[in-house]
C-alpha cells in the first residue's frame, strides 16, 4: 500500500499538444467525424455492389461478419480511448505499447489511408457530379474537364473549412453526413418497396456458407468501414474525450454495418444481372432501371455530399497525426504549428492539401476515372488495416504495462488480431494479382518508414524517443484540495 | 471476490463503487494504480478497471505517471469546497464587530468561490432571511448582483432567471444593463426582489489584483431602503479594511 510522502515527478505545467482548441466539441460532432470519415452512404452506393460482383448471395454474410471483426477492432481502439487523449489517433495509441519505431510505421501507414481516402472522396465528388451534369444534359466530352474542376473548388473549400477552426468543420462534418445518410436511406426504402413485389427473397437470404468468396467479399467489404477509428484524432478538441471518443467509436462501426447489411439487400434484390456492378455508379443505375429521374438526382448528390465529407474528416484526421509527428520531430518540427487564431494544424494542411487535391485531378484528367476510385480505395484500405493490425497487437501489452489487463481484452484482441491478419494477407495477395502497383505502394511505405525509424535510431533517437505524444494530465487538472475562502 | 480493508463481502452497486474508488485514491494518494485500488476496495478487477474508466472520463479521477496511475481530479475540488465552511480570521471578525456595533440593519460577509454565493460570516442578532435563496438565485439579491456583474459571462452561469417576487428581474437584457450599472457605480442593490419587504445593498471586497473576491452586505426592511443608502459610506470603509486582510 502506498502511503503519502513518496516523491513523485512533477506534472507537467502544459501538455506537449497544446496549440489545438482545448475541449470545444460536443458528442454529436465527434461522432460525426468517425461516421463522416467511413463515408457510409458513399459506401452503401458503391461498395456492396462490388461485393455482391464477388460473392453472388453471400453478400449479406459477409457484410454481417465484416461488422463482428470490426466490432472486436473497434473494442481494442476504445481500450486506448477511455484511457488517453490523442490527436495522433492509433499512431500515438500503439507508441504506448510497441517500440517507437513500430510506432512510427504504424503512423505512416495511418497516414497513407487518410491520405489516399482524401484523395478518393474528392476524385468521388468530381465523378458523381459530373455524371450527374450530364444525365442533366450537359455533352459527353465535358465531363473530365468538368469532374477536374469540381475536385478543385470541393479541394479549396476543404481547405478553407479545415483551417477555419474545429467547430465549424465539425458542424459542416456533421450537416452534410446526416444529410446524405438520409436521402440514401430513403432511396433504398424506396427502391425496396419497388422490387419487393416481384422479388425472390429466399434465394438472398439462403444459406450457402462457402469459405473462400465469403472471404474475398470480406476482404472488400472491410473498406467500407475504414475510417470508424478517426474520432480519436479529435480529442483534444472533444468536451469530454475520455467518454464522447470511445462512444463514437462503438457505434460508429454496427450503425454502418446495419445500413449496409440493408443496401445489399436491397441491391442483391433489385440487380437484374451481375454485370451491372461493373459501372461507377451502380446504385444510381440500378436506380433509374426502376424509377425516372428524379431519385437518381437526389441520391447523386447525396453520394457526393457522403463523399465530400469523407475528404474532410479524413484530412481532418490526417493533419493531426503529421502534427503530433511535427511536435515529436519525426517529421519536420513546423508542420506542429498551429493556427494562432483558429488554432487548427494549418502548416500541416498547407504541406498535404495540394497533393491531395492534385493527385485526383490528374487522375481524372489522365481518363483513368473508370477505376480509379476502387484503385484508390482498396490502397486507403491497405493503410487503415495496417495501422487496425497493430492497435489490436498493441491492445494487451498496453493494458498489460499499466496494470490493467484482464483475460477478455486478451481473448478479444488476439482474436481481432488473428482475424485481420487473415483478412489484410488476403487483401495483398488478392490485390497483388490485380493491381500489383497498390501492394507496391504499401509495402514502399512500410519499408521507407522502417528505414526511417532506423535512420532516426542512429542518428537522432532523442526524437523516436519522443514518438507518442498526448495530451497527458497537466498541474491544473489536478485537484488542489478545498478553497478555504479569500482570507490569508 | 476479494476482500480488502473496504470491502463488505458483497458486490457493490456501481455507484456505491464509483464513490469507494475515488475515497480509496484520497486515502492512497496520488500515483496508485488500478490493480492496488482493486485490492484496497475488494472489488472484482474488471469491475474496478470500468468504474475507474467512468471516472476519469467524467474527470473526478485523472491518470498520472504515463497512464498507469490516478490522482483526485479538478472536478472534486468544487464538491470538497462546497462542504467546507469557508474560514475567516478574528480580524476580519473584528471589522464586522466594529460596524455592527454603528449600524442598524443586518451586516453579512459574504464570499465568492468559483462562480458561486457563499456566506462567510452572518449577523448573529439580525440573520439572513434565507440562506438558501441566497445561495440558489444569485440575480434576486445585492451579492449575487455584484458577482454577476464581475462574471466573464453570467449568461453562462445563471441561464434561468427564475421569478420569486414580483420585483424580481427576470428579463436578461434588463438585468444586464443593471449590471452595467453595478460595475460603474461599485455597489449594488436589491429591494424585495428575493423576498417580499426585505431589501439589501452590497459594496465589493477586492484582492490586491483587484478581483471581487466578497462582497459585504447590508440587509432590512425595504421600507427603510433610503436609510441603508446612506450608510454605503461606511460599509465600503469597513469592505477596504477587509480587502487588506486578504492574500
Amino acid at each position: 500500500m502506498r502511503m503519502h510522502g513518496v516523491a513523485r515527478p512533477e506534472l507537467p505545467a502544459r501538455s506537449s499538444v497544446t496549440g489545438l482548441d482545448r475541449r470545444r466539441l460536443g458528442p454529436l460532432p465527434v461522432l460525426a467525424q468517425s461516421v463522416a470519415a467511413v463515408a457510409p452512404s458513399g459506401a452503401a452506393a458503391i461498395i456492396p455492389a462490388i461485393v455482391l460482383g464477388a460473392t453472388g448471395p453471400g453478400a449479406l454474410l459477409a457484410f454481417v461478419c465484416t461488422t463482428v471483426v470490426c466490432m472486436l477492432v473497434s473494442w481494442c481502439i476504445q481500450q486506448f480511448a477511455c484511457r488517453m487523449r490523442a490527436p495522433g489517433g492509433l499512431y500515438s495509441y500503439s507508441a504506448r505499447a510497441l517500440h517507437p519505431g513500430g510506432a512510427l510505421v504504424t503512423g505512416w501507414s495511418a497516414l497513407l489511408g487518410y491520405s489516399v481516402v482524401a484523395m478518393a472522396g474528392l476524385l468521388a465528388v468530381g465523378l458523381y457530379l459530373a455524371d450527374l451534369a450530364q444525365r442533366l444534359g450537359a455533352p459527353p466530352s465535358i465531363g473530365p474537364p468538368l469532374a477536374a474542376g469540381v475536385v478543385l473548388v470541393a479541394g479549396v473549400a476543404v481547405g478553407v473549412i479545415l483551417v477555419a477552426g474545429i467547430r465549424l468543420s465539425a458542424r459542416v462534418t456533421l450537416l452534410v453526413e446526416s444529410v446524405s445518410i438520409l436521402l440514401v436511406l430513403v432511396v433504398l426504402i424506396v427502391l425496396f418497396v419497388l422490387v419487393l413485389p416481384t422479388a425472390d427473397l429466399s434465394a438472398v437470404l439462403a444459406w450457402k456458407p462457402d469459405i473462400r468468396p465469403l472471404a474475398v467479399g470480406i476482404v472488400i467489404a472491410i473498406s467500407a468501414f475504414i475510417g470508424f477509428e478517426s474520432a480519436t484524432t479529435l480529442s483534444v478538441e472533444a468536451a469530454k474525450p475520455l467518454e464522447s471518443v470511445p462512444r463514437a467509436v462503438r457505434w460508429t462501426v454496427p450503425a454502418a454495418g446495419v445500413l449496409y447489411v440493408f443496401s445489399s439487400l436491397v441491391q442483391s434484390v433489385a440487380m437484374p444481372s451481375p454485370s451491372i456492378s461493373h459501372e461507377v455508379t451502380p446504385v444510381t443505375d440500378l436506380v433509374s432501371l426502376h424509377e425516372p429521374m428524379v431519385m437518381s438526382i437526389v441520391l447523386d448528390l447525396a453520394i457526393a455530399a457522403s463523399w465530400f465529407s469523407c475528404a474532410l474528416a479524413s484530412l481532418n484526421a490526417l493533419v493531426r497525426v503529421l502534427f503530433c509527428m511535427g511536435r515529436e520531430g519525426v517529421v519536420p518540427r513546423g508542420l506542429g504549428h498551429t493556427h494562432p487564431r483558429y488554432r487548427t494544424p494549418s502548416r500541416a494542411l498547407a504541406v498535404v492539401l495540394p497533393p491531395v487535391v492534385a493527385t485526383p485531378c490528374i487522375l481524372i484528367l489522365a481518363g483513368a476515372q473508370q477505376h480509379a476510385l476502387a484503385d484508390l480505395l482498396t490502397l486507403s484500405a491497405l493503410g487503415y488495416l495496417g495501422t487496425y493490425v497493430v492497435v489490436c497487437v498493441a491492445t494487451p501489452l498496453f493494458l498489460r504495462r499499466i496494470g490493467e489487463a484482464t483475460r477478455a481484452t486478451w481473448i478479444v484482441s488476439v482474436t481481432a488480431a488473428l482475424l485481420l491478419t487473415v483478412i489484410i494477407a488476403l487483401a495483398i495477395v488478392q490485390t497483388f494479382s490485380e493491381q500489383p502497383v497498390l501492394v507496391s505502394v504499401f509495402l514502399a511505405v512500410l519499408f521507407g518508414s522502417s528505414c526511417l525509424a532506423l535512420v532516426f535510431r542512429r542518428r537522432a533517437p532523442a526524437r523516436l524517443e519522443a514518438v507518442g505524444v498526448y495530451d497527458e494530465t497537466i498541474a491544473s487538472d489536478v485537484s488542489r484540495g478545498a478553497q478555504r475562502g479569500i482570507f490569508r | 471476490m476479494t476482500s480488502g480493508p473496504l470491502g463488505r463481502g458483497r458486490p457493490p452497486a456501481p455507484i456505491d463503487g464509483a464513490m469507494r474508488l475515488i475515497e480509496a485514491v484520497a486515502r492512497l494518494g496520488t500515483g496508485v494504480t488500478a490493480k492496488e485500488l482493486a485490492a484496497f476496495v475488494g472489488m472484482p478487477p474488471a469491475t474496478c478497471y470500468r468504474l475507474l474508466n467512468t471516472l476519469t472520463a467524467s474527470e473526478f479521477l485523472v491518470r498520472v505517471d504515463d497512464l498507469r496511475g490516478f490522482a483526485i481530479g479538478r472536478k472534486m475540488d468544487e464538491i470538497v469546497t462546497a462542504a467546507v465552511a469557508p474560514f475567516v480570521p478574528s480580524a476580519a471578525r473584528d471589522v464586522l464587530e466594529e460596524l455592527r456595533g454603528r449600524i442598524r440593519f443586518g451586516v453579512h460577509l459574504i464570499i465568492y468561490l468559483g462562480d458561486t454565493v457563499r456566506v462567510g460570516d452572518q449577523d448573529p442578532d439580525r440573520p439572513l432571511h434565507s440562506e438558501h435563496d441566497l445561495l440558489r438565485h444569485p440575480h434576486a439579491s445585492a451579492a449575487g448582483k455584484l458577482l454577476l456583474a464581475h462574471l466573464p459571462d453570467w449568461r453562462q452561469a445563471l441561464p434561468h432567471l427564475r421569478q420569486l417576487t414580483e420585483h424580481t428581474i427576470i428579463d436578461p437584457d434588463v438585468l444586464d444593463a443593471e449590471l452595467a450599472e453595478v460595475r460603474r457605480t461599485d455597489t449594488a442593490h436589491q429591494r424585495g426582489e428575493l423576498i417580499d419587504g426585505i431589501a439589501c445593498c452590497a459594496t465589493p471586497i477586492r484582492s490586491r489584483g483587484g478581483d471581487v473576491v466578497g462582497a459585504l452586505c447590508l440587509a432590512g426592511p425595504a421600507a427603510r431602503a433610503s436609510v441603508m443608502t446612506e450608510q454605503i459610506g461606511a460599509t465600503m470603509e469597513a469592505a477596504k479594511l477587509l480587502s487588506d486582510l486578504i492574500s
